[in-house]
C-alpha cells in the first residue's frame, strides 16, 4: 500500500536520508524508530509530499507521491511532528477545513467522528482552549476524515494519558484490522510501539539499520537463568556441556543467559539438578524493543546517546 | 477552488480584526460626516464622500496588509501550513486561492465603505457625480498592488510583524522618494513604482503625473508589470520552499 523505495535526500553537502526502503501493507502497523535526527520526521515530509525526494520513488497504493500527487496524497491520512489548529477555530471548523482540502470529498458526519475520537462534546469548542491530549485527537480525526488508505502518524502518543494511549492502541488495531488501512508510526515510546507494531523499522543517520518482524518473531527470546553464586563457575561448564554452539552470556554473578528456545528450558534444568546446582530461577526473557533498538544503532556506531537522554 | 476560498474565508471571518476594521471604517465615516457638518458653512455630499472615501481608504490599506501578511504569516504560525500542503491541492492552487481570497476580502471591505459612505451622502445637501464614483474605483489599484507585494513578502519572511514592516517601509520610503525627485529628476522619479499605483491620482491631482510625462496607460501598464513579477517570484519561492521548522 505504502511503499517506499531507494529514498535518498540530500541537503546542501550533508546525506540526510541514504538509500531508505521499506513497504506497509494493508492491515499492517509499522514502526518507525530512531534517534532524534535520524531522518523519521525528514522521511515521512517526503511521504506527505511536504518535501521532494533527492532520487528514489514514494507510492501510494501505486500512485507515485511526486507524479501523481493528487491521487497520492487523498489516499494518506497524517499527522506530521504535531497536530497543528487554528486556535481560533472551533473543532468542528478545523474538520471543516480539512474537509475542504480533500478534492471530491463527500458530506463526513463529523458528530460521529468526533465521538470515535472522545471529543463527541467538544467539538465546539475553540481549539485554543483543548488540552495537548484532545489536540491529538482532533489530529487523528482529521486524518481520518477522508477514509484514508495509508495513516501517517508522527508521535501520536504525545500529550495522551495513558488510558488515552490503551484506547489509541486499541483504536489503531481495529484500523488496521477491520479497514485494512495501512498505520505508518513513529515514535519514541519504545514500549507503547512494542505493544503496537507489527513490523519496524529502525533508522539512524539516515539509513534503515534493520526491519524487524518480517516473517520471524518480533523480538528475540533467551532462557534466563538464576544459580547460588558460587556455583556460577560449575553452572556454565555445565550448559556448554549441555548445548554445542552456544554462546553463553554471564549476567551478573548468579545469572545467565542461554539463547536457547524455551522447549529447551527442561533440558537445561535437568543438567543443572543433576550437579545438584541450586537453581533459584530459571525462564524466558524477552529481547525488549528497546535492547534491539540500542543493539542495533551501537552496533552500527550510532548516535543513540540523544535518544537515551531523551527517555 | 471554491472550498479552497470557503477556507480562508473563514479563517479570516472568525477573527475579530475583521470586526476591528469594518468598525473603523464606520467610526472615521461617521466622524467625517460630522465634521464637514459642522460650522457656519457645512460641506455637501461631494465633500463628505471626497474626504470620507480618502480617510477610509487609508484604513483600508492598513488592513489590506495585515490580513494578507496574515494569509501565509499565521499558517506559518500556527504551524498549519504543513496541512495545506499535504492536501492533494498543489501549492500553485493553494497560493492562488490565497491570492483570490486577498483580493476579494478587499473588495468586500470596499464595497462596506462605499455603502457606508454613500449611505450617509444621501443625507446631505448635493449632487453626486459619476466622476467622483470613477475616482474612488480607481484609487483600489494601488490596494490590489499592495496585496501582490504583501504576498510577496510574506513567503520570504516568517513573521507577519516584519511582513507588514517591509510592506509599509517599501511604500512609505519609496514615495517618500519618489516625491522628493519628481521636482528634482522626473526621469528617474517615473520608474518608482510606487508613484503610479493609485491611478486615482491622474483625476485628482493631474499636474503631479504630467511633471513625470505620464500617461495612465504607462502607469497601468507599469504596475501591472510589477504585480506580474512579484506573482512569479511568490509562486516561485513557495513552489521550491520547504517551509520546514
Amino acid at each position: 500500500m505504502l511503499s517506499v523505495q531507494n529514498v535518498h535526500k540530500k541537503m546542501g553537502q550533508t546525506n540526510v536520508l541514504t538509500n531508505v526502503s521499506f513497504d506497509v501493507t494493508p492491515g499492517e502497523i509499522f514502526g518507525f524508530l530512531g534517534p532524534n535526527g535520524a531522518g523519521k520526521t525528514t522521511t515521512i515530509r517526503i511521504i506527505t509530499g511536504l518535501m521532494p525526494a533527492t532520487h528514489g520513488t514514494v507510492t501510494v497504493d501505486g500512485f507515485d507521491v511526486s507524479t501523481d500527487r493528487q491521487q497520492a496524497l487523498s489516499r494518506i491520512g497524517a499527522i506530521v511532528e504535531n497536530p497543528a489548529f487554528y486556535p481560533y477555530l472551533t473543532g468542528r471548523e478545523n474538520l471543516i477545513h480539512a474537509m475542504n482540502l480533500i478534492p471530491g470529498l463527500k458530506k463526513v458526519d463529523l458528530n460521529a467522528l468526533g465521538a470515535l475520537v472522545g471529543l463527541e462534546t467538544k467539538l465546539d469548542m475553540k481549539v485554543k482552549q483543548y488540552s495537548l491530549g484532545m489536540k491529538q485527537r482532533l489530529g487523528i480525526a482529521r486524518a481520518l476524515l477522508h477514509n484514508p488508505k495509508v495513516l501517517i502518524l508522527d508521535e501520536p502518543t504525545n500529550g495522551l494519558d495513558p488510558a488515552g494511549i490503551a484506547d489509541l492502541r486499541n483504536y489503531l488495531r481495529h484500523l488496521a484490522d477491520h479497514r485494512g488501512i495501512a498505520i505508518l508510526i513513529s515514535s519514541h515510546l519504545l514500549s507503547e510501539m512494542e505493544l503496537i507494531t507489527d513490523r519496524f523499522a529502525i533508522i539512524d543517520q539516515g539509513q534503515i539499520k534493520s526491519i524487524q518482524g518480517d516473517g520471524e518473531a518480533k523480538t528475540e527470546s533467551v532462557i534466563l537463568c538464576k544459580v547460588d553464586r558460587k556455583q556460577m563457575n560449575e553452572a556454565l561448564d555445565v550448559v556448554a556441556l549441555a548445548f554445542d554452539d552456544v554462546k553463553i552470556i554471564q549476567q551478573s554473578a548468579e545469572t545467565f543467559i542461554v539463547p536457547r528456545p524455551e522447549t529447551d528450558i527442561p533440558h537445561l534444568l535437568k543438567h543443572l539438578v543433576d550437579r545438584n546446582i541450586a537453581v533459584y530461577q530459571i525462564g524466558m526473557k524477552h529481547e525488549t524493543l528497546e535492547e534491539q533498538f540500542l543493539k542495533v544503532t551501537k552496533k552500527e556506531g550510532g548516535t543513540n546517546n540523544a535518544f537515551i537522554t531523551s527517555q | 477552488m471554491r472550498s479552497l476560498l470557503a477556507n480562508e474565508f473563514m479563517k479570516w471571518r472568525r477573527t475579530i480584526k475583521p470586526l476591528i476594521a469594518l468598525g473603523m471604517y464606520t467610526g472615521i465615516i461617521i466622524l467625517t460626516y460630522f465634521i464637514v457638518r459642522s460650522g457656519d458653512n457645512p460641506g455637501d455630499a461631494e465633500t463628505f464622500v471626497n474626504y470620507a472615501t480618502m480617510a477610509a481608504m487609508t484604513f483600508l490599506g492598513i488592513f489590506t496588509i495585515v490580513f494578507t501578511a496574515e494569509m501565509i504569516g499565521n499558517e506559518l504560525k500556527f504551524d498549519t501550513l504543513k496541512h495545506l500542503l499535504m492536501s492533494p491541492y498543489s501549492r500553485d492552487r493553494i497560493l492562488l486561492s490565497k491570492l483570490v481570497a486577498a483580493l476579494l476580502i478587499m473588495l468586500v471591505q470596499f464595497v462596506f465603505i462605499l455603502a457606508v459612505t454613500y449611505g450617509f451622502a444621501w443625507t446631505l445637501d448635493g449632487a453626486l457625480t459619476f466622476e467622483q464614483f470613477r475616482n474612488i474605483l480607481l484609487s483600489v489599484s494601488s490596494g490590489v498592488f499592495v496585496i501582490f507585494l504583501t504576498l510577496m513578502f510574506s513567503v520570504v519572511f516568517k513573521s507577519v510583524g516584519v511582513v507588514i514592516g517591509f510592506t509599509v517601509l517599501a511604500n512609505f520610503v519609496s514615495t517618500m522618494i519618489g516625491g522628493l525627485l519628481i521636482a528634482w529628476k522626473p526621469a528617474i522619479a517615473k520608474w518608482i513604482v510606487f508613484l503610479h499605483t493609485d491611478l486615482s491620482i491622474y483625476y485628482q491631482s493631474p499636474g503631479f503625473m504630467e511633471t513625470m510625462d505620464v500617461t495612465i496607460w504607462f502607469s497601468a501598464f507599469y504596475v501591472l508589470i510589477h504585480i506580474v513579477a512579484f506573482y512569479i517570484i511568490t509562486a516561485f519561492v513557495f513552489r521550491s520552499k520547504t517551509f520546514a521548522e
